[in-house]
């Protein structure tokens, strides 16, 4: 069983484990230990490869370079269902259960007790409800997983893959839904999988969930480990200096400037009273010509719906003026002709046709302006494209490669390129910088700063609070769809964001998380 | 459209972070997503090499005419297919729409109406059933297009029975419906043939420099980027089923000049599979946003000269069936070969 795998006490070896996507190279020779009976929290900020090494470790991608030993034994070409068989189970950042199928169904997981060959429904219903019971949690067998709230999922996705006693489980920001109680229940499981030996990867966006939970943490940072420390030895402030790196750390730091702007003669570009919708109650926001106000909150607060809500996504009520005038937000075009743009959270699947050209995608936003008679000028379209890619530092071998190929980072240039090509006053960005490595990040702060000196009023909606302290002027924090508090951006802590953040009032079942 | 060597753009870009291919030269066109429509036109020419070679039958001009005026139908009907498919959805309604349009055309010729006029009103009927009964429930509405053009196809063709009293017309004296679909320029070039590599032209450039080209293209390579880019998607997505429905519209007439009479059944589910086919056959893929008009152009003719090459050995049309669905299955294999090599060196 010993052998160069480690062996013995070591349960999950991963070595020089590389894995590169078109334009990015997501993990460079990445190295990580699990023992067995240990939390590893696994550190880095967004992008840096945290989830795509959980994803190799279990099965769900073949690493390009590197080995990964379970056991003592390799199994670095095994596939998902492989990896499940020897012990190894993930529980990934998206939700992931059956919403068509029943809790009872979803919890016994495609093998439910059969007779004859037949499924026995009421065994399985029987069976099921006393290991809900022995988990736990109040959920009735036979409802319909996708009438839960998204909590209550994703504890039943937890429930799922613990019961099957897994040697080795892989947490992927299991919290990030959940309220606290529920929350300190899925502790509680980690800690009783960990006291039976079982081997515990743990990812979260609450820095300190990784102090009360794992004993050692392997930190990354675009895509490869800088260190690994035993938990008790280090503090937050060492564990974010890892995290963004020594020089980096300069790159969430506050210009001076920003604190000695007189915004308040600036006329006020946006004023959003009273609105109101199935995921938002009475929201109101002001933004000034210049001014960036950060929003920031848990998950499922609203800040996504905000986003998308002022973007003309959602049905709502209530008043949004823009410059003074009051506009009707009724789809995406309307906002449009009102001069409100959105940069969408999830840049794949909202921003940008990937298929499509850099020049194409640049020019979308603005079709139907530069057209005449439906007929596409090309040489303006060149003129303007080849301006903004200019102005952002768009990288690309030419502008006709498809938006696909091009990094994370100039994929969100462009995401916020198409907008200055329109008569813009009002920037609504979602997650600015997810996905984006560290220098296009440095790069999309100076452009959102250059923006709203530009005199454009700017709303950057994220979860990374180092984001929303680097940029906002302003910072308004959400809950439950309601606005819970407000600070200026110079007072503003970590401390004092979150603290606003979690006081919100108790839990709405039917405010799912943020979309 | 070409622009790689805009000096201007030169200037504006820095060296190239990811290492895919930069496009232009042979490696492209084996590896981009125009290999397929390359193949296809090697294999096209490989197969006309041959049957020029080994069939003197081929190359008579009288069965050149003839595969041109038999390409004419499936080749103006994939121009709409083509639309269709590029947003994402498919129709399957064009068959239906093709026997009710031919129906329509010999009631208002057999009244009276002059056969241009008559022309003109069946393809905006055509037009009229894809954008208002296809192209509102799918796109406005939002129903699946699998579902919405499954059922007008079987309410049309029913249709057509219906209002024919399950009839053909003999519509042999008609001249204009006989120009189109029967005779020939200077009795070698079909009318029905130009009509459709006119058709194939005019949606190529619609399809490359209107703003509605380019929305079907953005609208099936990411339907949720595009509404919030400002596409006019609820406006896109009814066109395209226009247009397929005027294609299918005037190629009712056509068939009614090649077969010399209005069947009811004229559009039956195997040409619009036989259209399917042929477009995705060259790279115009199934789930939108990629492909082009040419290479549907290219898929059909290869088809039609394929089935040429074995009527002229002697096999029948129930071979040529079984011939159209291996290649496509082999086609469409290679071509995700293809997309696993690339996705592995990227």
């Amino acid at each position: 069983m010993t052998s160069t795998s480690g062996g013995g006490d070591v349960l999950l070896r991963m070595a020089g484990v590389s894995k590169r996507f078109p334009g990015v190279q997501a993990l460079d020779g990445v190295h990580l230990d699990v023992r067995r009976g240990e939390v590893v929290g696994l550190v880095g900020e967004n992008g840096s490869g945290k989830s795509t090494l959980l994803k190799i470790a279990a099965g769900r991608y073949a690493a390009d370079a590197g080995e990964v030993w379970f056991d003592g034994r390799s199994v670095s070409h095994a596939s998902p269902a492989a990896a499940l068989d020897l012990g190894i189970a993930l529980i990934a950042q998206e939700v992931q259960v059956q919403p068509r199928l029943t809790v009872a169904e979803n919890l016994l997981d495609g093998r439910p007790p059969r007779r004859l060959g037949l499924v026995d429904w009421r065994r399985a219903n029987r069976q099921a409800e006393h290991e809900l019971a022995e988990l736990e949690l109040p959920l009735s067998p036979t409802m319909l997983v996708g009438d839960l709230p998204l909590h209550q999922q994703q504890m039943l996705a937890i429930a799922r893959v613990v019961r099957r006693r897994p040697r080795l489980i892989l947490f992927d920001e299991p919290t990030s839904s959940l309220t606290g109680d529920e929350a300190g229940h899925v502790y509680a499981m980690i800690r009783s999988l960990a006291q039976r030996g079982a081997g515990v990867v743990y990812i979260t966006h609450r820095l300190r969930e990784y102090f009360d939970l794992t004993d050692r943490v392997t930190v990354l940072r675009d895509g490869r480990d800088v260190g690994t420390r035993e938990t008790a030895t280090v503090d937050e402030v060492e564990l974010v200096r890892m995290m963004v790196g020594r020089q980096q750390v300069a790159i969430f730091e506050r210009p001076a400037a920003k604190d000695t702007e007189d915004l308040t003669d600036a006329p006020t570009a946006l004023e959003v009273s009273g609105l109101s919708s199935s995921r938002l109650a009475d929201v109101d926001l002001r933004v000034r010509a210049g001014e960036i106000v950060g929003i920031a909150g848990q998950a499922g607060a609203g800040r996504t719906s905000l986003a998308e809500t002022l973007f003309g996504r959602w049905p709502h009520t209530g008043t949004v003026k823009v410059a003074g005038q009051p506009v009707a937000l009724g789809s995406p075009r309307a906002a449009m002709g009102a001069g409100v743009a959105l940069v969408p959270e999830d840049r794949k699947r909202a921003g940008l046709v990937l298929s499509m050209s850099v020049r194409e995608n640049l020019a979308m936003a603005s079709w139907s302006h530069r057209a005449r008679w439906g007929i596409r000028r090309p040489a303006p379209e060149l003129a303007d494209t080849a301006r903004i890619a200019r102005e952002l530092s768009i990288k690309a071998a030419s502008l006709d490669v498809a938006a696909g190929t091009l990094s994370g980072g100039n994929q969100q240039k462009i995401a916020i390129g198409k907008w200055l090509l329109n008569d813009l006053r009002v920037l609504v960005l979602d997650e600015p910088t997810r996905g984006v490595d560290v220098g296009a990040k440095a790069e999309i702060y100076a452009l959102v700063e250059a923006l709203a000196h530009r005199g454009l009023a700017v709303v950057v909606v994220s979860s990374e609070l180092l984001e929303v302290l680097r940029l906002a002027h302003r910072v308004v924090v959400m809950a439950k769809g309601r606005v819970v508090g407000e600070e200026q951006g110079a007072a503003a802590t970590e401390e004092s964001i979150t603290r606003l953040a979690f006081t919100a009032p108790g839990p709405e079942q039917q405010m799912e998380a943020a979309r | 459209m070409s622009s790689s060597d805009d000096p201007t753009v030169r200037t504006a870009t820095v060296p190239f972070v990811a290492d895919r291919l930069t496009p232009g030269g042979w490696r492209s066109r084996l590896t981009g997503t125009s290999a397929p429509a390359y193949a296809v036109a090697a294999l096209l020419v490989l197969v006309v090499l041959v049957e020029l070679l080994t069939e003197p039958n081929f190359s008579s001009s009288s069965n050149i005419t003839n595969l041109l005026r038999t390409g004419a139908v499936p080749m103006l009907l994939c121009v709409g297919m083509t639309m269709v498919i590029l947003t994402g959805g498919i129709d399957l309604s064009m068959g239906g729409i093709l026997s009710v349009c031919g129906i329509a055309y010999a009631k208002l010729v057999m009244s009276g109406v002059p056969s241009e006029v008559a022309l003109l009103v069946t393809v905006l009927l055509g037009a009229a059933i894809g954008f208002l009964v296809n192209g509102v429930l799918i796109g406005r509405v939002g129903l699946s297009f699998f579902v919405v053009t499954l059922a007008s196809a079987s309410l049309l063709s029913g249709f057509a029975l219906l209002w024919s009293g399950n009839r053909q017309y003999d519509l042999s004296w008609d001249s204009l419906a006989r120009t189109l679909g029967n005779d020939a320029l200077a009795g070698v070039l079909p009318y029905g043939a130009l009509l459709a590599v006119l058709a194939v032209v005019v949606a190529g450039v619609v399809l490359t420099y209107t703003v509605f080209g380019r929305s079907v293209y953005a609208i099936g390579g990411n339907p949720e980027a595009a509404q919030l880019s400002g596409v006019r998607s609820e406006w896109v997505v009814p066109a395209v089923y226009g247009v397929s429905g005027a294609c299918a519209g005037l190629a009712g007439v056509m068939m009614i000049g090649r077969q010399t009479i209005a069947d009811p059944t004229a559009g039956n589910n195997t040409i619009v599979l036989y259209v399917v086919a042929a477009t995705l056959l060259a790279g115009v893929s199934i789930t939108g946003g990629s492909g082009s008009v040419y290479a549907a152009l290219i898929g059909t003719a290869f088809l039609q000269v394929l089935a040429n090459a074995l009527a002229l050995r002697g096999f029948n049309n129930s071979w040529q069936m079984v011939v159209t669905g291996a290649i496509l299955l082999v086609a469409v294999y290679l071509d995700r070969v293809r997309q696993r090599l690339l996705a592995r060196r990227a």
